[in-house]
């Protein structure tokens, strides 16, 4: 029988230096960014619809000053960690027994891969219709898009639980409640970590897609606003605001998983 | 475990499979006929397929249908193979995979769908946008992928073409990307499944014309039962789609072994 790899593919050993990235590689780095924002001025003198990295960053300065942004980021930031924390608390203890209930995981996988592949914002009309705009119907979108990833890499992190710990724990005469959570829980974390980081993502995207659809507030609206009414550095700010945003959480997952695995 | 046992695991796993199904289907047409979901948000699921065959019959979703799906293959058709080459760059050179990886990476974390006004406002509205975004959600992940599946290639298979004095285009061609063809094929999936949200979620907030516009037009039009034949025919798409490329995906493994 071939078991199904849900697992995310592993990062092979590497052939050249290990440890702390060489300098010259640190250089070239910088470089590309640098690169990078030359790119962005000259696209900038050459167009007038691109405005330069400088008004873009004084544009975002000012938002934070006048406190324009808050509200908008708030209502965003919110509506992802809401649906984010739900999706976590539903989908890992259900990844954890499905991975280890071989029949139940069988008939649950193609309608787990399935929905996985569809555009979750298409939901999200129907989300408006039940709650209205507003947070509650971007909550549950940030949720079912995070639902998924989680689900699948928990699934993964549980079917690859060594067998000698679950003997280890039936011979301990473990419980059912301190296996799940002593056991298969810790052994798992690593796959469990890459689906909160690729979930916490994936429910950004969606509520900032969902935004520029409808939303009373919120940053993706206020892209489309901005758009709309030609404010092209402000609208550039904004996008360059997600953007941090996106990396900072991205980031942080990061450094979990780092500091889990060195653990 | 022997083979009989094996046959019984199958069907109960086809049974459950089924049955789930049908009861999925049965409970929300139960429960939507009877009044405890409300029809206005969902309709009954029969009403549903009524409508999705009225819909078939019409030129007008057609001409959604074929729009979607020439932007997705287009997405494809650039993002697939860009994705394939800058993975072989990167995976050629140490130094350059170590400063351009981060890049890539962060590629992924970032809602690219954002840039849209700035496309928008060079391409006009029509597939332009829509293409760029959906071929650029495709190239990351095969990037990404390609990567991690040419540097896992084992060393003696390098070895072995050096010493057959292969030129790098024969040692690409004949060694490494057969040799890497299970975790390539994993990015190429995960790119095509990444090209289809794109190019639905693009659709659904800047279109004038396809299958993710139309969802949204609907609703805007309160024809929330034309909405829902819609996302079933997105959904069904979805589903094959991802299924067929996992049965590819069995197949290249199975080869392997």
């Amino acid at each position: 029988m071939h078991p199904v790899n849900n697992q995310p593919a592993k990062r092979p050993l590497r052939l050249g230096p290990v440890g702390s990235p060489l300098p010259v590689v640190a250089i070239f780095r910088a470089g590309v960014a640098i690169l990078l924002i030359c790119g962005w001025w000259t696209a900038s003198a050459v167009s007038n619809l691109v405005p330069s990295p400088a008004e873009v960053v004084a544009d975002l300065v000012m938002m934070f000053a006048k406190g324009a942004i808050w509200a908008p980021m708030l209502d965003t930031v919110s509506a992802v960690v809401v649906g984010f924390v739900a999706a976590i608390v539903v989908a890992v203890p259900l990844g954890l027994w499905l991975g280890r209930t071989r029949t139940a995981l069988m008939i649950a996988t193609p309608f787990i891969s399935g929905l996985f592949a569809v555009p979750r914002v298409i939901v999200y009309p129907v989300l408006l219709a039940i709650f209205g705009v507003g947070l509650q119907s971007k909550g549950w979108l940030a949720g079912i898009s995070a639902f998924f990833p989680i689900l699948l890499t928990t699934i993964g992190g549980s079917r690859a639980i060594p067998p000698i710990l679950t003997k280890v724990a039936r011979s301990l005469r473990c419980g059912a409640a301190q296996t799940y959570l002593q056991i298969y829980l810790r052994s798992a974390i690593h796959s469990i970590l890459v689906g909160l980081r690729v979930g916490a993502s994936l429910s950004f995207v969606a509520v900032i897609v969902a935004e520029l659809f409808a939303a009373q507030e919120g940053l993706g609206l206020m892209v489309q606003s901005s758009y709309a009414l030609q404010k092209y550095s402000e609208m550039f700010a904004i996008v360059l605001l997600i953007t941090i945003l996106a990396l900072l959480v991205n980031g942080a997952f990061a450094l979990v998983e780092r500091a889990i695995r060195h653990e | 475990m022997n083979g009989t046992q094996d046959d019984r695991n199958g069907a109960i796993i086809w049974i459950g499979r089924i049955s789930a199904t049908i009861g999925i289907f049965a409970a929300l047409e139960a429960l939507t006929q009877v009044g405890v979901i409300s029809a206005v948000v969902f309709p009954p699921p029969s009403k549903i397929a009524v409508e999705l065959a009225r819909l078939l019959g019409t030129s007008h979703f057609w001409g959604d249908a074929g729009r979607t799906l020439i932007e997705l293959v287009l997405s494809c058709v650039f993002g697939l193979p860009a994705g394939v080459i800058i993975g072989i760059a990167l995976a050629a050179s140490t130094t350059a995979r170590d400063v351009f990886e981060p890049y890539l990476v962060t590629l992924y974390a970032i809602p690219t769908v954002v840039f849209y006004p700035i496309l928008l406002a060079l391409m006009g509205l029509g597939s332009g946008p829509i293409i760029a975004i959906a071929a650029f959600m495709v190239m990351v992940p095969v990037a990404l992928n390609t990567i991690v599946a040419i540097t896992g290639v084992s060393s003696q298979l390098i070895k072995l073409s050096r010493s057959l004095r292969c030129t790098p285009l024969q040692r690409i061609w004949k060694i490494v990307l057969p040799s890497s063809a299970p975790v390539l094929f994993a990015g190429v999936k995960l790119g095509i499944m990444y090209g289809i949200v794109g190019t639905i979620s693009m659709e659904f907030i800047l279109a004038d014309k396809g299958i993710g516009f139309r969802v949204g037009n609907e609703y805007n039009n309160f024809a929330i039962l034309s909405m829902w034949a819609h996302i079933a025919v997105i959904v069904v798409f979805a589903m094959a789609i991802s299924a067929a490329l996992d049965q590819v995906e069995r197949r290249l493994r199975m080869d392997l072994q």
